[in-house]
Order: structure tokens, then C-alpha cells, then sequence
């Protein structure tokens, strides 16, 4: 687990570092950033820091994204985002409005843009989305990105996690089975609903050995999640929305403690095609492979799990490794000047240099140690 | 004493890419189909789900999905004169095991050979003479054309689901694919693979270069796609976990993801796991096959009589399956007479690394398998090769297929291996390095070739297969002369430093290369050259087909899967269109 989050947040610090994680377009090689100081999150301006910039343009200001989601803007007839999705961004349940409250900011950006272009269709989202310009919408994504999932009446039920680095942002905590400051990072040893998480979702090791019997979704909610199920050939919601559903930033949303309700209208939509945002067809072939049932299931078992660490928080983690990590490739010395060089014959797997004995990485030194073969 | 079981229409020797294509025609032709499998069943649920998948030490370093070398394994020699030792631990090439076979931990490049490979004999001594090849060289001719070859081609694509650009489309040549590949007869199932940046700085340069680059065709696919069988592949995410890894997404084209799951539910198929077939059995006239001995997990052993063998397993184990069932006669290459195990041959792979400035962000973990664009302008006989000094040539390309943090560690000739110096090393290169892969061909040689150990046993009792192998002058010659060119290419595409790796001889079994090792049945018009004729049927035992990268009578610059799916239909519609209506030789000696 600890070896994943670590791999998981060093994908972070590059993909913030080099955009968003996708292929770029034929012919359109992409503008490259240019390196910059460290970025300040929650800074009162907007950063000119392109390294922490999300695919819709910029990190946004979330002094103002704070204003414009407690006003709204009267003039464009926006209304407050507090008026439906709470004074925390936890949203509410009895009215399927998601939570927005430590989801990445660059996600929820670019739901803004598809309400406002249509490619989520939504009679009351839509005009809002639209009375807002790009930094407005990126200011209050970044807003509610720095909001800790775990606050908010809503979310005290399981709340309690969230925070890491002990910088007493657990604070929020209201529920009355909160975890206790339990770090973000190791989701594994959290408790949702009373039982017992294992940390291990092998194949086999989603059986109910447990006495308390399956939680909220049951069985085969944990199975859609963590396992997937062959038969309709769906694969487990966790290799993009990370274990638990804790989220893969910047693209992928949390789904941990997220509102039944409103996951299930959002497979709905991607069922019925209404919902365009996901250019991959894998959410829509997903939704429509799932019965009524599964996704009763899979959206009750969604609900009930203790949200991970807020994006903001894991942001700051990942900015922390990359300036850690620039700071000592800093003292690396410069390649050469153009022109070729012999390096040692070596293996290339399909192009991709591999390292230790199967490699140029590993093998380039003369020094004959190197030429032994890794254990 | 082996158990005697029921007879069966026909028996499978390894359920992977070809087992499956052959029981799904078979079966659907009416057969009753048994199909044994030395390893594993797995389906993408739950085997393949994350985040197990992504444990790169598991598989990638592990080998989690590969044949296990504690029971069977290789020997391995350079030369005739040294004595081989077994193989314990792969490394040069990788060996799959298990249901769906190779074809699970595939990185899913799915190329055509070319006319030109499948002439290579008759077209290099029409162009460049009799005397220009090598009388050590033993390349020859197929038995088959890339026309005999298209609608296999064609289908097997299309079960694939294969995302591409035709360049060469029923007799026109279309902008943007690979203007030298033989006419295709339908565009590609699904469109190209997006271009990943480091690709497109690729496709610039070598295009400056007046070259002609293409999209790489993708089994991981760039949209949804329901094949003809009625299975349906998803969008490939680009996580990087190709090769070595099954995919988690149903995006990967495997047996698990097109076909098998059809095949399963056909009561006429029975799969069983875990049953290590020992050897095909003969009648007295050892002309015909009459099932095969194999033992299951508990070593209890089976006798399964078959009217019919088809033996699909990978290549190398193809080859010692006939020598230890006595089938055909062994290469011997002293008289150069004998053929099974003759022509063994692999591919010459090199590479060139570009550095780039700090401001290039080459990103390589948002990467696919066979996500790149190549080129085929130095490709099999593209080019001419009359003052060169060597045949055959490779495809050039940008095709990086991961940034996984345990093997991805480029760093510039000159850095130290280990220690603080190399890791800062490693954080400065890692997003700022394109790597070119030189993928070449492979000639046979007079002096490699297979054959069975005599010292070395595997788990059974039962003598392990041994390899003898170097790199032909050609092949080095080859490989030599195209890694500059690619170096050009990086220098081109804006390197501040670029580092080159031409293959260089002594063959290193230690070394990652690749997993394409051909030939030792191999396929032709001739019995006393081939093991198999071209509908890939045993010349000496009617009722055996032999199907694999194992009938390459030499192997071509291109991936060979395209064209095991291709022969193994190929062998299908033989099988089902003549030989089931008038058991016998398809083809008259």
C-alpha cells in the first residue's frame, strides 16, 4: 500500500508537472512548461506557476473561488454554490448534489466546462457553469478542492481522515465513528461503516470471512469496486478511482463518500449517453453494462467509504516531491553537447530503455561491477 | 499407468492465441475439441484487476505470468563448442505460460510481414544476384505470398480489433499510413492510437528527413470495438502496464478479451488446466498421431487419444514437442540436413537514446504497449541493399511503452551505475528522455539452430530443449548501419545528446532484447527444408498442424503476432475447407 501511494504520488508530481496525463494530439506536440518557482497553494493571487497548472489553463484562486461559491453572481444570475452544495462542499444526499469538497480541482474545472458546453446536460448547472469565465470556474474548483472531504454534517457520519503531515486539518472531523486523525494515506487501516476494511482486495480475498457480514452495498458492491465481475465484463472501479475510491488526481474523481444518490444519476447519464465527458467510451460501456441492481449496490458502497486525503493535500505532496526532486536533478550534470554517442549495447524493450541488468540505465558504467547481473 | 480418456475429435497442445483460434474453428466446424494447457486459467476479472496488476516487481521483474524455469527451462551455448547450461532465470526473452499464453503479456504491436519476407530467398537473388547471399545464410521462401496471406491477415485484424492507418488500401496509396505495405483489402478496424509527444517529435523529424512515418498498429485499442465473434474491447488508458502485465481494462487484445470466453461456452470444447503434455504418440507406422501422454497437476497421467493434433504452443516448445515425439528428422549441423530445429533465428533489436533540455517533457508513463509512430522505410527489402553488404533491415520508431518507476531509468553514457550520482542523474533524464527502438530482422544461419540437451532434464525427466545461437555477421551489419540512421533521427528531433546502441555480438542471453524467437518448424514447399508445409500441416505425420513464430523460416523486421494469427487461420481454413472432408497431405510430396 505504502510502495503504491508513493509510486502514485510521484505520478502526481509529474503529471502536474507535465500537464494532464494524456496523449497528445497528431501533429500538435503540446507547449512545454517552462520551469518555474515553487508554486504557493491557497496563495492569494493566481499563480503564474505553469507547473501546477490543470488542462483547463491555470490553478485557480481560491480566495476567489471562496467569494464567488459563498455570492454567487448576482449580475449573471449565478447563484451561490453554498445554496445546494452546502457550506462545506458536502452536498446533499436527499437531492443527489454531489459533494464537492476535496475532489481534484482541474476535474472539477473541466465538469464546469462540459456543463457549460453541453456535454453534460444538466437544466441547472448549466446556467451557472455558463455565467462564469474560465478563472472564475478554475477559482472555485480550486476552492472546493482545498475544502477537506471529510467536513460537513453530511460527511461527519464517516468522516475523519483526510488530512496527512498531522497539520491539524483533521479539525473537521464531526463523526461519531471518525477514524481518529487516521492519515489519508494508508486507506487500508480505515474504518468505514463499522467493518473492518481489509487491505488486501485480491481475487479471492473478497469473500465475507468477516462476522459482521457485508456493508452498505453489500457484497457485491465491494466486488464491483475492488474485483470487477467477468461475466459482464467489467473491470473494478479501482484501477482508475484508486482504492476505496480515493481518487486518482487530477483526472480521476474521488468516490469515496460521495452521495449515492448522485453517483447514480452520474452512471445514468453516462448510461443514457448524456454525459460526454469521458472521451475514452470506457464510463459508458461501464454504466450500461451494469444492471439497476449492481449499481444500487456499487453507489451504496461508494457512499459509505471514508473519503481519502483532499486534493489539495495530496497537491502539496506531490508539488513537495517534485521540489525535492528538482532540487537534486538540479546538481545533475548537463548531457553533452548534440552528437552521437556509443553507449554500451544493450537491451531496449520495445524502445524503452529498462535498468538494472536488462539495460542501458543499469549497465553504461565500465566499471565491471555494474556488469553483474542484479539479484 | 496413464489413464486412458475418452477420444476426441481433436486435442490442443496449449490453449494461448493459436490453441484458441483453432478451437473456436475446429468446434465450430462440429469437432469436439479437448484443450490442454500446461498452465493457469485467468480472465481479466479478477486476475488481471489493479492495483495488483501495476506490481512491477511481480511481473515485470518476477515474471509472475512466465513460463517457470524450475521445472522447464532452456540450455544455452553460443557456439557448438562450448557446453550449455540451463537457463534460470529469463531474461533475453520471455516465455509465457498459462491460458491465453504470450498473448496476455503481449504489448499488442500488430504488423503484416511483408512480399518481400516472404520471398526473401527469390527476391534477393533476383535484385542483387545469386551470390550475394552468404552460403552460411539458409534464408528461403515461405510457400506462401502476402496475397495468400491477406484475408488471414484481414480476419485475424479484425478479431483484434487492431487501431491503425492503412497506407496501401486495395491498390492505393493513402497519405498518412505505411506507404510499403502490400494492399490491404479494408481500412483498419478502429483508428490510430493518439500520438504520444515523444512520437510526434518523432514523426517530425523523421518526416524532415524526407522518411515516411506511421502510426504503429495498436491491439490496444483507441475506441470501443465489438469484433465478428461478438466480444467487445474497451479504450485503452494509456497506464503503461503492457508488456509482462495483463490488461485490467478489457483494452488489450488477448485470447481472454476476443474469442475465448466464446469458445468456452461451446459445449464441444472441454479446457483442461495444468496438464503438461509430454509427447504426441505415434502408431506403429509412425506416419499418424494418436493422441498425446500428459500429466495433470497431481502427476496422475493421461492418455488422450485425437484424430487430429494441432500443436500451438510457443515457439521454442513447438520445437522440442516433435523432437521428443520422435516426429521428423533433427537438424544436424554438421551436413546441414535434418530440419526440425534448423533456422532457429530471433530479432536484432537495438536502441537510441535522445536527451532533451529540462523544458521537454517527454512523459513516459502515460504510454501504451503499442502506442508510437514508426517507419518502414529500412523495412525487410525497402531499401537497396546492393552496396550495403547485408539483407533484411527493421522498422525504425518511437514506440516507448512505459515510464514504470523499477525499469525505466535512462541516463546519459558516462553515469555512473549506482549512488548518489546516478540517482540524480535518473531524476534529471527521466521525463526528458525519447527512446528509439530499432526493431530488425533476423537471418538463419547454417550454425543456429535447436535441438534437445543432452545432459539437462526438466521436472518430467525429460530432456531440455538447447539453444544454440550467436548473432550473424549480417544481422550485426544490419543493425550497425539503421541504428545510425535512427541516431540522425534523434539528432534531428532536437537531442541535446544522443546515444546510440547498435546490437553488438556475443548474443547475451542475459540481456532483455525481445520475446520473438522463430523458426525450428519451419514452414516451405519443400519437405527436405521445412517441417511443415504451408497449410502448416506436419509433412510426416498427416494428422499433426504445427502452428507458431516457430514456422518463420527466418524471422522478419516486423512483431511476429500479426502473423501467427494470420498463418493460424490460415491452418484453420485448410483444416476445415479440405483436410476434414479428405483426411491426408494437403500438400503431395
Amino acid at each position: 500500500m505504502k510502495t503504491s501511494l508513493t509510486v502514485s504520488l510521484l505520478g502526481a508530481a509529474l503529471a502536474l508537472a507535465c500537464g494532464a496525463p494524456r496523449a497528445q494530439a497528431p501533429g500538435a506536440p503540446a507547449p512545454q512548461a517552462q520551469p518555474a518557482p515553487a508554486p504557493t497553494p491557497g496563495g492569494g493571487t493566481p499563480s503564474p506557476d505553469r507547473q501546477a497548472q490543470d488542462a483547463s489553463g491555470g490553478a485557480g484562486d481560491i480566495a476567489q473561488g471562496k467569494q464567488l461559491a459563498e455570492q454567487g453572481i448576482p449580475a449573471r444570475s449565478v447563484a451561490a454554490c453554498v445554496s445546494c452544495h452546502g457550506a462545506q462542499g458536502e452536498g446533499n444526499a436527499a437531492a443527489g448534489f454531489p459533494r464537492l469538497a476535496g475532489q481534484p480541482g482541474p476535474y472539477l474545472a473541466r465538469q464546469l466546462e462540459a456543463y457549460a458546453d453541453g456535454r453534460r446536460a444538466n437544466p441547472v448547472m448549466a446556467p451557472i457553469a455558463k455565467g462564469m469565465n474560465d478563472e472564475q470556474r478554475r477559482a472555485v474548483s480550486a476552492y472546493y478542492a482545498s475544502l477537506s472531504a471529510g467536513t460537513g454534517e453530511d460527511g461527519g457520519a464517516r468522516a475523519g481522515g483526510g488530512t496527512s503531515g498531522g497539520n491539524g486539518a483533521a479539525a473537521g472531523a464531526t463523526g461519531a465513528d471518525a477514524a481518529g486523525g487516521q492519515d489519508g494515506s494508508d486507506p487500508g487501516a480505515q474504518t468505514g461503516s463499522g467493518e473492518v476494511k481489509g487491505d488486501d482486495k485480491g481475487a479471492g480475498a473478497a469473500g465475507g470471512q468477516d462476522g459482521a457480514g457485508a456493508g452498505p452495498g453489500g457484497q457485491r458492491g465491494e466486488t464491483l469496486a475492488t474485483v470487477g465481475d467477468e461475466r459482464i465484463e467489467v473491470q473494478a472501479c479501482a484501477n482508475c478511482h484508486g482504492a476505496h475510491g480515493a481518487g486518482e488526481p487530477p483526472d480521476y474523481p474521488a468516490l469515496a463518500g460521495q452521495h449515492a444518490s448522485y453517483l447514480k444519476s452520474a452512471l445514468a447519464e453516462f448510461k443514457r449517453g448524456s454525459r460526454k465527458t469521458d472521451t475514452s467510451g470506457q464510463m459508458p460501456d461501464i454504466a450500461r453494462r451494469l444492471s439497476n441492481e449492481d449499481i444500487e449496490a456499487v453507489t451504496a458502497y461508494y457512499a459509505a467509504q471514508v473519503p481519502g486525503a483532499d486534493w489539495a493535500t495530496r497537491r502539496e505532496e506531490a508539488l513537495t516531491l517534485r521540489r525535492r526532486a528538482a532540487q537534486a536533478a538540479g546538481q545533475a550534470p548537463e548531457p553533452q553537447q548534440p552528437g552521437a554517442q556509443e553507449g554500451v549495447p544493450a537491451g531496449a524493450e520495445q524502445g524503452a530503455p529498462t535498468t538494472g541488468n536488462q539495460g542501458p540505465g543499469g549497465t553504461q558504467s565500465n566499471d565491471p561491477a555494474s556488469q553483474r547481473p542484479a539479484r | 499407468m496413464a489413464i486412458r480418456m475418452k477420444e476426441t475429435d481433436a486435442v490442443l497442445i496449449g490453449v494461448g492465441l493459436v490453441g484458441t483460434i483453432l478451437g473456436r474453428e475446429l468446434t465450430r466446424a462440429g469437432l469436439k475439441v479437448v484443450g490442454l494447457e500446461r498452465g493457469e486459467p485467468r480472465s481479466t476479472v479478477p486476475d488481471f484487476q489493479g492495483p495488483q496488476i501495476h506490481d512491477e516487481l511481480r511481473y515485470a521483474v518476477r515474471y509472475a505470468l512466465m513460463q517457470d524455469t524450475a521445472r522447464e527451462t532452456v540450455t544455452f551455448r553460443n557456439r557448438r563448442d562450448q557446453r550449455a547450461l540451463p537457463v534460470r532465470r529469463w531474461n533475453s526473452f520471455l516465455p509465457g505460460t498459462g491460458v491465453g499464453g504470450a498473448a496476455v503479456h503481449w504489448n499488442g504491436q500488430t504488423y503484416r510481414f511483408q512480399d518481400s519476407d516472404f520471398r526473401m530467398r527469390t527476391r534477393t537473388e533476383e535484385r542483387y544476384g545469386k551470390d550475394f547471399l552468404d552460403p552460411e545464410i539458409t534464408v528461403q521462401d515461405w510457400g506462401v505470398s502476402a496475397e495468400d496471406m491477406e484475408p488471414h491477415y484481414d480476419r485475424f485484424e479484425y478479431l483484434l480489433g487492431v487501431s491503425g492507418k492503412a497506407g496501401h488500401l486495395q491498390g492505393k496509396k493513402i497519405p498518412g499510413g505505411n506507404p510499403f505495405e502490400d494492399s490491404r483489402s479494408r481500412e483498419y478496424p478502429t483508428p490510430p492510437m493518439k500520438e504520444p509527444y515523444g512520437s510526434a517529435l518523432f514523426r517530425k523529424a523523421a518526416e524532415g528527413l524526407g522518411y515516411h512515418p506511421f502510426p504503429q498498429p495498436s491491439a490496444n485499442l483507441s475506441q470501443p470495438y465489438t469484433n465478428p465473434e461478438g466480444m467487445t474491447l474497451k479504450t485503452c488508458m494509456f497506464c503503461g502496464y503492457c508488456e509482462r502485465f495483463g490488461c485490467e481494462h478489457y483494452a488489450k487484445a488477448s485470447p481472454q478479451t476476443v474469442l475465448l470466453p466464446v469458445l468456452l461456452k461451446d459445449e464441444r470444447f472441454e479446457l483442461r488446466t495444468n496438464c503438461q503434455v509430454l509427447r504426441i504418440n505415434l502408431d506403429s507406422s509412425g506416419k499418424r498421431a494418436t493422441g498425446v501422454t500428459y500429466v495433470d497437476g497431481s502427476g496422475q497421467e493421461y492418455e488422450q487419444p485425437a484424430s487430429l493434433v494441432i500443436l500451438g504452443g510457443f515457439a521454442l516448445n513447438n520445437v522440442r514437442m516433435l523432437l521428443l515425439s520422435g516426429i521428423g528428422k533433427p537438424y544436424d549441423p554438421e551436413s546441414g540436413t535434418g530440419t526440425v530445429g534448423r533456422n532457429y533465428a530471433y530479432q536484432t533489436t537495438s536502441g537510441v537514446q535522445v536527451f532533451f533540455d529540462r523544458d521537454v517533457n517527454i512523459n513516459p508513463f502515460m504510454r501504451s504497449g503499442a502506442s508510437g509512430t514508426v517507419m518502414a522505410d529500412f523495412v525487410s527489402d525497402n531499401f537497396d541493399h546492393s552496396s550495403l553488404g547485408f539483407v533484411g533491415g527493421a522498422y525504425i520508431g518511437e514506440t516507448m511503452s512505459h515510464g514504470r518507476p523499477i525499469e525505466f531509468h535512462p541516463t546519459p553514457p558516462g553515469t555512473p551505475a549506482w549512488g548518489s550520482e546516478w540517482k540524480k542523474a535518473v531524476i534529471r533524464h527521466y521525463n526528458h528522455t525519447s527512446v528509439l527502438n530499432i526493431h530488425g530482422s533476423s537471418v538463419a544461419v547454417r550454425s543456429n539452430y535447436l535441438d534437445l540437451d543432452p545432459t539437462y532434464l526438466d521436472a518430467w525427466g525429460l530432456p531440455l530443449l538447447r539453444m544454440t545461437f550467436d548473432f550473424p555477421e549480417n544481422d550485426l551489419k544490419m543493425s550497425a548501419y539503421l541504428t545510425e540512421r535512427a541516431a540522425e533521427i534523434g539528432r534531428a528531433m532536437g537531442g541535446r545528446q544522443v546515444s546510440a546502441s547498435p546490437r553488438k555480438g556475443p548474443y547475451d542471453i542475459t540481456k532483455y532484447q525481445t520475446t520473438h524467437n522463430t523458426g525450428g518448424t519451419v514452414m516451405g514447399a519443400d519437405p527436405s527444408t521445412s517441417v511443415v508445409n504451408p497449410f502448416l500441416q506436419s509433412w510426416d505425420v498427416s494428422n499433426l498442424f504445427v502452428i507458431g513464430a516457430s514456422n518463420f523460416p527466418q524471422n522478419a523486421s516486423y512483431n511476429p503476432t500479426d502473423t501467427v494469427g494470420a498463418l493460424a487461420y490460415r491452418a484453420a481454413e485448410a483444416i476445415v475447407g479440405r483436410y476434414l472432408k479428405s483426411p491426408g497431405p494437403l500438400v503431395q510430396t
